[in-house]
């Protein structure tokens, strides 16, 4: 009867003493099917798991057949420096996705922490890194006050950080007097003098990549990381293995908050001024993007910084980046940016439901 | 002394409330290393809040613990590992995102993570089980027996001096289970404390060496396995006599009120026919994995059937072809899990029972009459002893068994022809148990018939007429009721 099942393609007969125990197969009485995929079924699946990249390439081919520009290593720089407060920005959420929370309120800590930082190199002459250093840390204080509201007060994390949202859109006006402010000389300087140093390629650039890797590093290979995806694969289980859930979840938007501000620098950096209207607006809702076309699950538990959120947010600029170079009507780069995120849901849901049939 | 000094886990007057609870009342209980104790009673006797003030979960209210005569305090899951007690819980909680060795090392990680080094780590307390899972792969992708491999690997990792079993079983296949006790012994030649929670009186009696009998916080009976009867355990356990089930081997069905024929979905089920008589229970006994909660699914409409035809008997008693989308207008359906498909967990038991059967309290307005739900609600939760404070009571808050109860008194409100039943009585205690058998029976009794699934090849040979055995998918033999007992059973299915 063994002999027989093993004969059919599709099904395989799987008992785990068998697996555990070869020795003591004489005393097996019960089997349990597990159906292993078919050889078609793999090449899907694998198709699937692989979408994102196979879209982008396709895009890319795309671009390229349409502008020879497009490929061009000036425009893949530059391509990679306006991405890299986006992927700053994602970089943080996807730890907080990790852990199966949210936070919307990334936008608006960029857009204070930018303030302050425009506000202290020009009014109170400090100098362009403790300004960075400082109003990194005031973003991890807003990341604080959040998971305050989030592990104390038990706040769903969704309500706690899109009230943060609107509370401290306030504050950017309030710091900023509501007007633009241009980046100073000094600012320039700094810049240009790192990028000498980092042999002519973009701070911005270089920085968000080292930090893209530097959390990787943090996610795979040390307790915390390894803690932060336990929480969000099962929180209770987590609790019930002793893990300090209420610290790992803390110190998650601890992180998430200081990249949202390094993410606003960037951001007016790479602008060229603070905008108070502008700093950080949707930044949240363009993070999460990119976070689940890289694969981060809504869920927590599954996802990667590296490659998945690089990735996610390089497709998201490369859209309107090619765009930009075909000299498309500005105003229709929201609607083919909302036709690809929906291609790219619609091939991770297929990809869900294939996993479920399994 | 000639042995090796044995470890000693000694409980002292432990006694915990939760708010408006007394879950415990002076328990004590003393145990030693290589012995198994056994420790039963119904639903919300103290039985999982003893083990958790032992896994560090709830910190009790008074009362001393003492392990190797030295009093500890176990304030939270972290301490409780510090002492060696490995808790291995109800449901496997494992992260299944994650590989192996990281579910088994996870709560001594440090610093950077050394990958070879709990991938070795994992690879020993798996092999101290005779378990050869890979470290590397991801947990998600185990089967659910071995996933409980990775949660006892995790436990002995603690140290493995104390393990505390809760209803490990609950959810595991014969095979499994054997597998599961093979370890337990194991780990008791090597000199453990190990605490054994099940339900099943005769999982209990196999693998302990001393039972404890627990009933509404207090232990109320305790002694050697073989020592005690299992007369007495029941009694102490329920505190009363257990509903006894009606003998119905001399009974007769000639009415066919339900006919399948040739049902086919994918691979299972596979060309299915049977009849279901009036008034008949039919077991429908397969292993895990055999088709037997997919047939039940596609008979009602849940998954799509390629091919095959259903009948079912009209008012004067004559075969009907059905069409797959009203099938479900006739029966009852009880889910295998109730938590994921069974019920609204946050609506209140009068919510959750009406809710089949909502087209019966139309009214000429645009409201449904919701006082004549409330009033069926209270009546049926009278009926079949539902415990409860009020129906209005949310049902998420009741034991596992009333949930049951509750589950059957909204099918019941509907008067199915046909009742559909997957495990009816899964993770459910004695007590609750032997009232649905005996609800199951009455229904029967008025004219419905019940297919019944279970994995308990106890419960299917006792409440059963006749047996229909699955496997892979079809109906591979049909066991009358004088010809039911274990050994056809297991001769069969396989």
């Amino acid at each position: 009867m063994l002999l027989k099942s093993k004969r059919t393609v599709s099904i395989k007969k799987y008992s785990w003493p068998i697996a555990c125990d070869r020795q003591k197969r004489g005393s097996i009485v019960e089997n349990v099917d597990v159906i292993v995929a078919s050889k078609k079924d793999k090449v899907i699946r694998l198709t699937m798991n692989y979408a994102l990249y196979l879209l982008i390439i396709i895009l890319f081919f795309i671009y390229n057949s349409l502008t020879p520009l497009f490929l061009s290593g000036q425009n893949i720089r530059s391509l990679i420096t306006n991405s890299s407060a986006l992927l700053v920005a994602a970089t943080g959420m996807t730890f907080v996705l990790l852990i199966g929370e949210i936070d919307l309120s990334i936008g608006s800590v960029a857009g204070v922490a930018s303030a302050i930082w425009i506000m202290l190199i020009t009014k109170s002459d400090v100098p362009v890194i403790p300004a960075t250093v400082i109003s990194i840390l005031v973003g991890g204080i807003l990341g604080f006050l959040n998971s305050i509201l989030i592990v104390r007060l038990k706040i769903n994390s969704f309500l706690a950080t899109m009230g943060m949202q609107i509370f401290l859109r306030g504050f950017v006006y309030i710091f900023t007097n509501g007007a633009q402010i241009l980046m100073t000389p000094e600012i320039k300087a700094v810049n240009s003098s790192l990028k000498s140093a980092f042999f002519g390629l973009s701070p911005l650039l270089v920085f968000s990549l080292l930090f893209a890797i530097f959390w990787m590093l943090i996610y795979c290979y040390t307790s915390f990381g390894r803690k932060v995806q336990a929480v969000g694969c099962n929180k209770l289980s987590s609790k019930r293995v002793g893990i300090n859930v209420s610290g790992i979840t803390t110190l998650v938007y601890i992180i998430c908050g200081m990249m949202a501000a390094l993410a606003g620098i960037f951001q007016c950096t790479n602008v060229g001024m603070v905008n108070p209207s502008n700093v950080g607006t949707g930044m949240e809702f363009f993070a999460i993007t990119a976070c689940v076309l890289g694969g981060t699950s809504l869920l927590g538990g599954a996802g990667t910084i590296f490659p998945g959120t690089v990735i996610g947010v390089i497709f998201l600029n490369s859209i309107e980046n090619g765009l930009g170079l075909l000299g498309v009507n500005a105003y229709a780069y929201p609607v083919v940016r909302g036709l690809v995120i929906y291609l790219a849901m619609v091939t991770d849901s297929f990809k869900r439901s294939l996993n479920i049939k399994k | 002394m000639s042995q090796i000094k044995r470890r000693t886990l000694k409980i002292e007057n432990i006694s915990k409330s939760f708010p408006g609870v007394k879950a415990l009342q002076n328990v004590s209980i003393e145990a030693y290393g290589g012995d198994v104790t056994g420790l039963i009673g119904v639903n919300g006797a103290g039985k999982s809040t003893l083990m958790n003030i032992l896994g560090g979960i709830h910190q009790a209210t008074e009362g001393r613990i003492f392990i190797d005569g030295e009093e500890v305090h176990i304030n939270s899951p972290r301490d409780a590992e510090k002492y060696g007690i490995g808790f291995i819980h109800q449901d496997p909680v494992t992260f299944n995102y994650m590989t192996v060795a990281e579910n088994i090392c996870i709560s001594k990680l440090h610093g950077v993570v050394n990958y070879k080094k709990i991938n070795v780590e994992a690879q020993k307390y798996l092999s101290m089980m005779g378990c050869y899972i890979k470290p590397t792969k991801k947990v998600g992708d185990l089967p659910i027996g071995e996933r409980q491999m990775v949660e006892i690997a995790r436990a002995l990792s603690c140290g493995g001096k104390i393990l505390l079993f809760d209803e490990p079983t609950a959810s595991f296949t014969e095979n499994e289970k054997k597998k599961l006790f093979e370890v337990i012994r194991q780990l008791k030649r090597q000199g453990a404390i190990i605490f054994f929670i099940s339900h099943f009186l005769d999982e209990v009696e196999e693998i302990s060496d001393k039972i404890v009998v627990m009933r509404d916080g207090k232990v109320v009976i305790s002694g050697n396995t073989n020592e005690i009867s299992r007369a007495e355990i029941l009694e102490n356990m329920i505190g009363g006599q257990v509903a006894e089930l009606d003998d119905r081997s001399n009974k007769t069905f000639d009415k066919v009120v339900f006919r399948v024929e040739g049902l086919t979905a994918g691979k299972s089920p596979n060309n299915v026919s049977f009849e279901l008589h009036k008034g008949e229970i039919v077991g429908l006994w397969g292993l895990m994995g055999s088709g037997r909660s997919e047939l039940i699914r596609t008979i009602y409409g849940l998954d799509k059937a390629d091919s095959g035809q259903i009948y079912i008997a009209d008012e004067k008693g004559s075969l009907q072809l059905a069409k797959f989308s009203d099938v479900r207008n006739y029966c009852g359906y009880l889910t295998e899990s109730r938590h994921d498909d069974g019920l609204f967990l946050p609506w209140s038991i009068w919510e959750n029972i009406a809710s089949p059967s909502l087209q019966r309290y139309k009214t000429k307005g645009p409201f449904l009459n919701y006082a004549q739900q409330r009033e069926d609600a209270e009546k049926y939760v009278k009926a079949l002893h539902v415990k409860t404070p009020s129906i209005y009571t949310k049902i998420e808050s009741l034991s596992g068994g009333n949930q049951q109860k509750a589950i059957m008194a909204k099918w019941l409100l509907r008067k199915p022809k046909v009742f559909l039943l997957d495990e009816p009585t899964r993770g459910v205690d004695v007590g609750a148990k032997a009232e649905i058998h005996k609800m199951i029976q009455k229904l029967a009794e008025e004219g419905t018939a019940c297919l019944v699934v279970s994995s308990e090849i106890e419960e299917i040979s006792v409440l059963s007429d006749r047996i229909l055995v699955i496997n892979r998918g079809n109906i591979v033999a049909e066991i009358e009721k004088d010809r039911i007992d274990k050994e056809v059973l297991m001769a069969n299915c396989v």
